[in-house]
């Protein structure tokens, strides 16, 4: 009975292993897709997606976190808030503290994100310092 | 007037009947959260032209939903978020022939707690801001604190090893899961957390038991008053507590409070669980008048159709909560009492092989192909965790080193590093 349950053990922890693994090479193959801002919905809402955009406005929370707006140019906007864990990982990465000065208002950007909802907006959050790009300030 | 004043009346009360009957579907569906509900109900809105009937519709879904998710919880061991420490004490009871009491005691600690919850709310109301405030930048030492004290409760040495081990699988598959696309966010933590206190408990119970035990006619409660009253006393402030620390959920609070409070014997637990989803329902409605700031999905959608509610609006609303409860309680009673005796009269092996191949099926269907590898990695992290005899929530390192991560900031280096 013993080894049977040592058995059971030893199958979990590497059936455990073996689908943590699997998870991981799901996750890191897993492209964002790229999709305009006119065309992120609220059925988006728990997916990853790209998009790029002016900023229309900025504010900055006492707390270190960053809001963004983003728009195509037409009357299509979206938020992006950067949280300040993000925005010290930017900056971090960019070797550059002042990197997020250039995020000011006009500056084209390409953000990737998990599309969310925030008080009935939506929003793209990125998550790691490569998933915000400054195109041209 | 009088007749004006009676359909009005009558209109609130279609309301409640009608946001009661939403709430028994949704919360007997596994995998069905409030959250999922309440788009549902404000598409509604654009045929109800007064707002505060929206919110009335709204708390009286959320109300019953929070009272009625117990029963496939414990029964057929399906949890959400806000159930998934329900699952192992309710099984327990079940199997001992006291599905009934399991029921019973939810239905006490979630009644007891809103109680308590709303005379904390009316005398500590000034307070909640400064509280607020002072505890974010903190948060993270304290379930840092909660997550070692996890660890070293095991007190065997073996046994501690083994603990940091769940805590360290389960909280790698959190890192994962929570913060890729492989599944939508929204449906992420029903692979996880099935996996984790369902489907691993249905799995052990269909290996050790062939059938449900006949269901006990001794409906009493086995539990001290002195045991009820600190779980009530617990799941009322775990409940408030919610409400305003960031990112700590239900299942959370009800670690901490099962270890730094000593919540004792499942029985207590049971109850702390089910106390603390009713306080902090009751205190994510009533923060909107408070501190301006909804805490809850429901919150969020009242607010999206009446803005900041006043002080009358609030009382009133209040009432709804409690008028609500009373009759989401009755209806949680009734329903306690009739499955475990359904359940007991059926084959139990093929009852849970069904529910083996539901769940499955659910999860597929909601979640997909990648839903099912979540399944797989999480129910094998569930067993392991049964198998090497440490307590079940453990494997709520799922959230917790999550929220670890977000509030030490070090989430976009830890993604950064996985290339997620």
């Amino acid at each position: 009975m013993k080894i049977k349950k040592h058995a059971l053990i030893y199958v979990c922890l590497a059936a455990s292993i073996a689908g943590l693994v699997l998870i991981y090479i799901a996750a890191i193959n897993i492209q964002a897709a790229p999709v305009p801002i006119a065309e992120i919905t609220f059925d988006m809402v728990g997916r990853s997606v790209k998009t790029a955009g002016f900023i229309s406005y900025r504010s900055n929370h006492p707390s270190g976190h960053i809001f963004l707006t983003i728009t195509d140019g037409d009357d299509s906007i979206i938020q992006v808030p950067l949280f300040a864990g993000f925005v010290s990982s930017f900056e971090r990465d960019n070797r550059q503290q002042a990197i997020t000065d250039e995020l000011r208002r006009g500056a084209l950007i390409e953000v990737e994100g998990l599309v969310g909802e925030y008080r009935g907006q939506l929003q793209i959050v990125p998550r790691k310092p490569d998933d915000l790009k400054i195109l041209y300030d | 007037m009088a007749e004006q004043d009676d359909f009005m009346f009558a209109e609130i009360f279609l309301f409640i009947f009608l946001g009661v009957a939403i709430g028994i579907f949704a919360g007997l569906c596994p995998g069905i959260h409030i959250n999922t509900t309440i788009p549902l109900l404000l598409s509604l809105s654009i045929f109800i032209q007064d707002p505060i009937n929206i919110a009335v519709l709204i708390i009286s879904v959320s109300v019953t939903e929070m009272f009625i998710d117990q029963v496939p919880a414990i029964f057929i061991g399906m949890p959400d978020a806000d159930t998934a420490l329900c699952v192992l004490p309710g099984h327990r009871l079940l199997f001992e022939g006291r599905g009934y009491e399991a029921i019973k005691l939810t239905v006490v600690g979630g009644l007891g707690a809103l109680l308590l919850s709303l005379v904390f709310i009316a005398v500590a109301a000034d307070v909640f801001n400064f509280l607020y405030e002072l505890s974010r930048p903190y948060i993270h030492f304290i379930i840092i604190g909660v997550v070692v004290f996890m660890i070293l409760s095991e007190k065997v040495p073996r046994k501690i090893a083994y603990a940091a081990l769940i805590i360290s699988l389960s909280g790698l598959l959190g890192i994962l899961t929570l913060n890729s696309s492989i599944v939508r966010q929204q449906n992420v933590l029903f692979p996880v957390l099935t996996g984790l206190f369902g489907l691993s408990s249905i799995i052990i119970s269909f290996s050790e038991s062939s059938v449900i035990p006949e269901q006990g006619t001794n409906n009493k409660l086995k539990i001290s008053k002195k045991e009820m009253l600190k779980a009530i006393a617990l799941a009322s402030f775990a409940g408030i507590m919610v409400g305003f620390l960031p990112a700590v959920g239900i299942s959370e609070a009800a670690v901490m409070t099962q270890y730094l409070g000593g919540s004792g014997s499942s029985r207590g637990f049971l109850m702390t669980i089910s106390g603390i989803n009713v306080a902090n329902d009751a205190f994510s409605l009533i923060s909107l008048y408070l501190v301006g700031n909804p805490r809850s999905g429901a919150s969020v959608a009242i607010q999206q159709v009446v803005g900041e509610p006043t002080f009358f609006e609030t009382v009133f609303l209040i009432g709804i909560i409690l008028f609500t409860s009373g009759i989401a309680a009755v209806l949680t009673l009734f329903l306690g009492k009739k499955i475990p005796k359904f359940l007991a009269r059926i084959n139990y092996r093929l009852l849970t092989s069904a529910i083996l191949v539901f769940i499955i099926s659910l999860v597929f269907l909601i979640t997909g192909f990648y839903g099912l590898l979540i399944l797989f990695a999480s129910t094998s992290v569930g067993l392991l965790c049964a198998f090497l005899e440490i307590r079940r929530s453990h494997c709520m390192g799922v959230l917790l080193i999550q929220t670890i991560l977000f509030f030490t900031g070090l989430n976009p280096l830890v993604i950064s590093i996985l290339n997620i």
